[in-house]
């Protein structure tokens, strides 16, 4: 699953020497929605890249994670397609801190934003 | 020293303590200070910009704190849905607490934290050093949400509603080296 990271919310973790998202990246809609998601092989499937992701996204970065780090938090997936997003995908569950670190420091980068390349 | 809210403003600059009071109004140094002290401001009123409002400071603070300063006054930028997934603007609030505490809190001494906000118009400081990881998350004035981990020591997580005195061994073991 692919997940945009905005400016301002990656940080240098010393104790890693690399940059990551935040932990506050991965909380949920602040409606109270579930984390959005987009379904990484279906989006190659229809073709696209993750370049495409981040179209109209200046200076965010893209990361991925697997189902399996988010049922191993204890966390659900659904589909759930938009107009703007065929393979948009909702990833419940209650996003407690611990929840929201596993999801920062598991994650990989699939694009770094420019300011960390 | 005292942070508030002071008034929507169209002021542009970040940093400015020249149109709050003029030079000539500047009481007289004193010698005890700190020789790295920014003598030029010293004991002046100091606003800085958020968005559209301005936060005052009763004295202005050393400049070595103005790049944290800048880094939170930038947070005010964000406008709605700033994250693409439905974020709120950083509340002024929450920059004016998060302001109290650093200038509380940390020194030139203390590593500088990471400044992140959050997606419910919160902010968030971080610092990930040492072997240990600190994660303070002010989403409401008065309140904090506090993450600790040491590789050896283990994790907590509390909130903090006013005493935050809790903090500082956190915030010295941050600042080892071994």
């Amino acid at each position: 699953m692919w997940r945009r990271v905005p400016p301002k919310c990656f940080i240098y973790d010393e104790n890693k020497q690399s940059w990551r998202p935040s932990s506050a990246v991965f909380d949920d809609h602040p409606d109270g929605s579930p984390m959005s998601v987009v379904l990484a092989q279906e989006a190659l499937d229809a073709g696209r890249n993750a370049e495409s992701i981040l179209r109209g996204h200046e200076g965010f970065g893209l990361v991925c994670f697997t189902a399996g780090l988010a049922r191993e938090q204890k966390q659900g997936i659904v589909r759930k397609p938009l107009p703007e997003e065929p393979a948009h995908a909702e990833v419940f569950g209650k996003k407690t801190k611990g929840v929201r670190r596993a999801f920062s420091k598991m994650c990989g980068w699939v694009v770094p934003p420019p300011a960390v390349h | 020293m005292m942070v508030d809210i002071l008034e929507r403003s169209a002021c542009r600059e970040v940093l400015s303590d020249s149109r709050w009071r003029p030079r000539e109004e500047l009481r007289p140094i004193r010698r005890d200070l700190d020789p790295f002290t920014d003598i030029t401001s010293v004991s002046r009123p100091m606003v800085i910009r958020f968005g559209e409002v301005l936060l005052m400071m009763s004295e202005a603070p050393s400049t070595w704190f103005h790049d944290l300063l800048t880094r939170i006054s930038e947070l005010g930028d964000l406008e709605e849905n700033w994250d693409s997934y439905g974020a709120r603007p950083v509340r002024p609030e929450c920059a004016v607490m998060a302001v109290r505490f650093l200038l509380s809190y940390v020194d030139r001494d203390t590593p500088a934290p990471s400044v992140v906000p959050t997606n419910r118009g919160g902010i968030q400081l971080e610092w990930h050093r040492a072997g240990a990881d600190l994660e303070i998350q002010i989403e409401s004035p008065g309140r904090m949400e506090v993450f600790f981990e040491d590789e050896r020591a283990g994790q907590e997580e509390f909130t903090l509603t006013s005493n935050l005195e809790r903090l500082v061994p956190l915030l010295k073991r941050l600042s080892r080296t071994d």
